[in-house]
């Protein structure tokens, strides 16, 4: 019988096996200039946003607050939605995003939003759903077309569906960028102190020293380019929050929200924020934190839902007040972060 | 005459290959599981605590990383930290003691990456 000199299933079996290994070596530098394609699209989002927003600022004389509530005491319900919150929020919610649409040549779906009523009103319902590329990082995992607003659940780390009093769920279109509200949270204040977020709180925990809210974006802020003392290159306006960790929009923020962690995707061991994080986070440390001291740079380990996230591996991209874009990393230095944080605190930043 | 129970030498390698790579593979994910980071349980002033830590450290602030150590050692003599975790956590903090801030962010980094907090809450 003649000898056959082909290969053996075993020997196909280990060049599969070591093709199979050369091709797993090489898939990260494939996915690393996929990534860095990713990257730039992202930082042009951002450039993009910050132009609408200083086209917003150029025309009101002031950029646009991180929402709306127009009387944080008024008392009532509309469709099913009662509102102040614990935190003071109220109708009609709109977002920054939203304000900025007809500064991102989106004049005509801004058309379509009956700006009178409340964010979550059934007649806004299709617009709110609209999904709109410069509010979308390409490399953000977790979700883009869009999520079902969600008030607290079984614990502070879940939630479920805000449910209209026509039977339907509130569904909002995502945002992977959020405003910077500076060091405090607005949204974990005394209710006392949620009316106006531009009186201090004087904080027990701390001596009664008081706090106010320090960051560019909030409730009503009216913040001009005037009111940034610190510097427009030394005042992150906007940045990354992908929806891996949790979900988030431009389109505004409904009483009685929360923004559970994405338990679905990831087990993360951070807890639901209120509803203002819908559209903001914050930089810590928190003035309800003492004595521990949490400052959260980007992509701090334990995943804040009022914390920026991008997935361009170790920090995400920024927008800073003049425009620029930067990469912040989560091994920034927490004083930086802060000072980075702050429209007026006075500090000095480094490069 | 061969037989059909005689190996072919070149199977032989082929074999002796296969069996290389997929203990190669074998290590890897076993060195990968031993190296995973305790985790350290449930509680919710362990978790700030953690994250104060975190904070202290790169911040490089000796005092504020003290603070936490003596609240981290009353969460273990309480029984809410279990002990894999504490041990591992006061290892990163005699780092820091010894000036090695840097391998010490990256060491908590990794580990705070890694918890889930999972499980039932335990009994003060």
């Amino acid at each position: 019988m003649p000898k056959r000199n082909g290969f053996t299933l075993i020997e196909l079996l280990v060049v599969i096996a070591i093709i199979a290994i050369l091709i797993g070596l090489l898939l990260p530098a494939v996915q690393k200039i996929r990534e860095s394609a990713n990257r730039m699209k992202c930082s042009n989002n951002l450039k993009q946003l910050g132009l609408a927003l200083h086209n917003y600022e150029g025309i009101n004389g002031q950029f646009p607050p991180a929402y709306q509530t127009t009387d944080t005491r008024a008392v009532g319900s509309a469709f099913g939605v009662s509102y102040p919150d614990d935190n003071g929020n109220g109708l009609p919610g709109w977002g920054w995003g939203t304000l900025l649409l007809p500064h991102l040549e989106q004049d005509n779906l801004f058309r379509r939003f009956d700006m009178n009523a409340g964010c979550w009103a059934p007649q806004n319902a299709d617009a709110v759903k609209t999904k709109v590329a410069a509010f979308l990082c390409p490399s953000a995992t977790g979700g883009s077309d869009g999520f079902e607003v969600q008030k607290e659940g079984a614990d502070v780390r879940h939630g479920v569906p805000i449910t209209l009093s026509n039977g339907n769920r509130v569904v909002f279109a995502h945002s992977h960028y959020v405003t910077n509200a500076g060091v405090h949270q607005p949204w974990g204040r005394q209710p006392a102190y949620s009316f106006d977020f531009d009186i201090p709180e004087p904080i027990p925990e701390n001596g009664n020293k008081l706090a106010r809210i320090d960051g560019p974006f909030y409730r009503n802020s009216k913040t001009s380019v005037a009111a940034v003392t610190d510097g427009l290159s030394n005042t992150v306006f906007l940045g990354e929050h992908s929806s891996i960790l949790s979900n988030k929009t431009w389109v505004g923020v409904v009483p009685g929200a929360v923004t559970p962690p994405r338990l679905d995707l990831r087990p993360w061991p951070s807890e639901n924020n209120a509803a203002g994080c819908l559209v903001g986070v914050h930089s810590g440390p928190d003035t309800h934190d003492h004595p521990e001291v949490i400052i959260h740079a980007p992509n701090d380990p334990f995943g804040h839902t009022d914390e920026m996230w991008g997935e361009h591996g170790n920090g995400c991209n920024i927008l800073m007040g003049d425009g620029s874009v930067r990469f912040a990393s989560t091994f920034t230095k927490p004083l930086t972060w802060v000072a980075l944080s702050t429209r007026d605190g006075g500090e000095t930043n480094g490069n | 005459m061969a037989t059909d129970t005689q190996a072919n030498p070149r199977d032989r390698i082929a074999w002796l290959a296969l069996a290389g790579l997929a203990g190669l593979v074998i290590i890897v994910l076993l060195v990968s599981w031993w190296r995973r980071p305790p985790q350290m349980g449930v509680d919710d002033k362990v978790f700030q605590t953690v994250d104060a830590l975190y904070t202290a450290v790169r911040s490089e602030n000796p005092s504020r990383v003290t603070q936490c150590e003596e609240r981290l050692k009353g969460y273990f003599e309480k029984g809410l930290l279990p002990k894999p975790a504490f041990v591992f956590l006061m290892d990163v903090i005699a780092r820091t003691k010894r000036g090695e801030w840097e391998p010490a962010t990256k060491r908590l980094y990794d580990f705070m990456l890694a918890q889930r907090r999972e499980g039932k809450k335990p009994e003060a």
